[in-house]
């Protein structure tokens, strides 16, 4: 055995858009033990609660992050409607979901796409992007933006989708389906891309239940839960919803799971689009929380499960409110799982869980 | 200096932006937008980048990263800030931890506004920035034959 | 499958039994998050399981006015290793201070500029109480004085009583501005600006802050 060296990674790093600093000691080419760092993209939003009113700060809440945004401002005005006590009319919920779904979708593929080029697949990481582009055209026919979409107000949504609109977006999604097989076919069936990935990162069920980890990372090592299955929202109107596992534990499982999830969400949109009722889209709320009213809430965004709390003081501006995300509560089962790797893998186990920093320090 | 103007290599840096904006650089060269069609390459090391495009504000932590990572880039050399944050600060110009855009940490030469900044404005920009990129090389090769 | 969450009141003392407890019955640690309160700080650590129901169950327990400069939080990443970013978190924007941190990066997890910005108090949030505290004093006038014009036609005692009543709780909207405290506030906001743009900000604070003691002046 060699004496430890400590290797700083990032925070540019080729690997990640993202800054993230990680001290990796390691004894030749074994990682022995990870120190990550982090508050490269801290911004201190959540003080911003003070400034802003409830309804304003629904566009400081999408702009946590820009790969989940929609999922942020969906948590948002779902808690601060639980805090009001808001009904929201069920058309609502469902064009809520639906465009949830697309950004899941969108956000695996982009997710895939950065897998890909991290263990040098670069025809495929570019694959998987103009695959995205498309669902990013519907977001852009159906809100006007690409990115940051503004759709979700406290009380329903800001615009409605026409149901000839929605009959189109299942139809644009059968077609991706198709190229979508293709790209899977390269994931799931390359032995290159296997033996890359196969039992590199392993987390045992166990240690991913003892590390509390959530989202694709958790159920790539069994782990049975999907905030969605508890049947918030529009989620409890579908049928048959089963998370999809996998127990091999491995990097490879978690492309696999999340190869999956794709095709699950094009299920989902498709299944609510057929039975989408007509009762309204939702206005915006004109109640104020109550003085030490407290909600919490949790919400599946495509990286995990995320927890939202809100409390009122009485005032349009909320007293506090927290956000969270999946990716500080997958930190623990990073460190884990990059413990005893190879250091030319810490790319593939750092990319396999996700991580959203901007989401992680807010 | 044509080669360089010819075949920008851009480095990108993500400051405290949300994300949004360091897709959106992504997309601008993945197939729908494509500038790799035009010769530029993303890369990660700041010795190999001619324009430097930073995303998100700057705040207490990341000045003097986004401050080496400028000094390792070698002239002549073009920063472009994506996405309105980058400008100014944007949404969370006051934030607690937010200082304010990049200018306040080096100086920035194309300004590309959006929140989230369009492709299509970022490839905008990366032109401007290579008009810029052949004046500087043009002075730069003057002050050499100058000093010769 | 349904979904419940709930909050429950703990002391500070009960934390890691309860933590152990949780762990032992199989919840998954969901998160532990600060939130500034009139007096001290509030705690809520929450866990998550279904129960045999198949109900989900989020369970967040408030730990109320916790005071920073007496005492310390026991921590839990013990039993829960994944609470560790929350801890530092609480250290680093709130000031609480976390005893046996596993993963304890002792203040240098976010790099502020100042210590603890999350548990200053903004003028704004002030002014929001204050206004939401004087409302909600003159709704209890209000109430007071209704009842007392329907306890009058009952009693002669009735009256004098309730009109005293809403008095002391109008009191806090009129009290005097403090310059220097109110100077410190201000000096730790702009902690993190760029000294040019600080002396201006300055210096319109200033002028804000001497007309409002000359309005408050007059208004007496």
């Amino acid at each position: 055995m060699g004496k430890a060296t400590v290797i700083p990674f990032g925070p540019q790093h080729p690997v990640l858009p993202e800054p993230l600093h990680l001290d990796l000691v390691v004894e030749d080419e074994r990682v022995i033990e990870v120190i990550p760092q982090i508050g490269f993209i801290h911004r201190g939003l959540e003080k911003l609660v003070e400034k802003r009113d409830i309804h304003q700060f629904i566009y400081v809440a999408e702009r946590i992050c820009g790969i989940c945004s929609f999922g942020h401002s969906l948590g948002y005005a779902e808690t601060v409607e639980d805090l009001m006590g808001v009904e929201v009319p069920k058309r609502a919920q469902y064009l809520r979901v639906i465009w949830h779904e697309l950004s899941r979708i969108h956000s695996h593929l982009l997710w895939m796409g950065l897998g890909a080029d991290a263990f040098g697949f670069e025809a495929l990481f570019m694959h998987c992007w103009r695959l995205r582009e498309r669902i990013l055209d519907i977001f852009e026919a159906t809100t006007g933006g690409r990115v940051i979409l503004s759709a979700v107000n406290i009380g329903g949504v800001n615009r409605d989708i026409e149901d000839s609109e929605l009959y189109a977006i299942v139809d644009k999604l059968e077609g991706i389906r198709g190229e979508y097989h293709e790209i899977c076919n390269a994931f799931v069936n390359d032995y290159s891309v296997a033996s890359r990935l196969v039992g590199v990162g392993y987390l045992s069920q166990e240690e991913a239940e003892a590390l509390c980890m959530v989202g694709p990372f958790a159920r790539a090592s069994n782990v049975a839960y999907d905030c969605r299955m508890l049947g918030r929202g529009g989620y409890g109107d579908l049928e048959n919803f089963q998370p999809i596992l996998s127990d091999e534990g491995d990097c490879y499982a978690r492309v696999k799971v999340r190869a999956a999830e794709v095709e699950q969400s094009i299920d989902i949109i498709k299944e609510l689009v057929s039975k989408i009722p007509h009762d309204g889209i939702g206005e915006k709320s004109k109640l104020t929380p109550a003085d030490g009213a407290m909600a919490s809430n949790v919400l599946e965004q495509p990286r995990g499960e995320c927890y939202y709390f809100a409390r009122g003081n009485g005032t349009k501006n909320l007293d506090r409110m927290r956000m969270r995300t999946p990716t500080s509560q997958n930190l623990a089962g990073m460190v884990k799982a990059l413990e005893g790797c190879e250091l030319a893998d810490v790319p593939n186990i750092i990319l396999t869980i996700d991580p959203c920093i901007s989401c992680c320090e807010r | 200096m044509s080669s360089v103007s010819k075949s920008p290599w851009v480095i990108h840096y993500d400051g405290s932006s949300c994300n949004g904006c360091d897709i959106e650089v992504l997309a601008a060269l993945t197939p729908l937008y494509d500038v790799e069609r035009f010769g530029i390459i993303n890369t990660g090391n700041p010795k190999h980048a001619d324009i430097f495009l930073v995303t998100g504000s700057v705040n207490e932590q990341n000045i003097s990263v986004i401050k080496e990572i400028y000094d390792q880039m070698v002239e002549p050399k073009v920063v472009v800030a994506c996405g309105v944050c980058a400008c100014s600060g944007g949404i969370f110009h006051d934030c607690y931890n937010v200082i304010g855009g990049v200018d306040k940490a080096i100086p920035v030469d194309v300004y590309a506004p959006g929140c989230a900044v369009r492709p299509e404005a970022i490839i905008d920009a990366v032109v401007q920035g290579i008009g810029i990129l052949e004046e500087k090389s043009a002075a730069l090769a003057a002050a050499k034959k100058k000093g010769a | 499958m349904a979904f419940q969450s709930t909050f429950t009141p703990i002391e500070l003392g009960d934390l890691l039994n309860l933590t152990r407890a949780k762990h032992d019955a199989g919840y998954r640690f969901a998160q532990m998050l600060c939130a500034m309160a009139d007096e001290g700080i509030d705690l809520v650590y929450s866990f998550i399981k279904q129960d045999d129901e198949g109900t989900w169950q989020l369970e967040n327990y408030v730990i109320g006015g916790y005071d920073p400069a007496t005492q310390t939080v026991p921590s839990v990443t013990g039993y829960f290793l994944s609470a560790f970013p929350f801890e530092n978190e609480a250290h680093d924007l709130f000031g609480v201070k976390v005893e046996g941190n596993k993963i304890d990066f002792a203040g240098r997890f976010y790099q502020v500029a100042m210590d603890a910005p999350m548990a200053v108090i903004s003028p704004e949030q002030k002014a929001a109480r204050e206004k939401a505290a004087r409302i909600a004093a003159a709704k209890a006038a209000k109430e007071a004085k209704a009842k007392a014009a329907a306890a009058g036609e009952a009693g002669a005692d009735a009256p004098a009583q309730a009109a005293a009543e809403p008095k002391p709780a109008a009191q806090p909207a009129a009290a005097p501005i403090d310059p220097e405290a109110e100077r410190a506030a201000f000096e730790a906001k702009i902690a993190g600006v760029d000294p040019e743009k600080a002396d201006r900000m300055r210096a319109a604070f200033e002028v804000k802050l001497k007309k409002r003691i000359e309005a408050q002046k007059g208004g007496e």
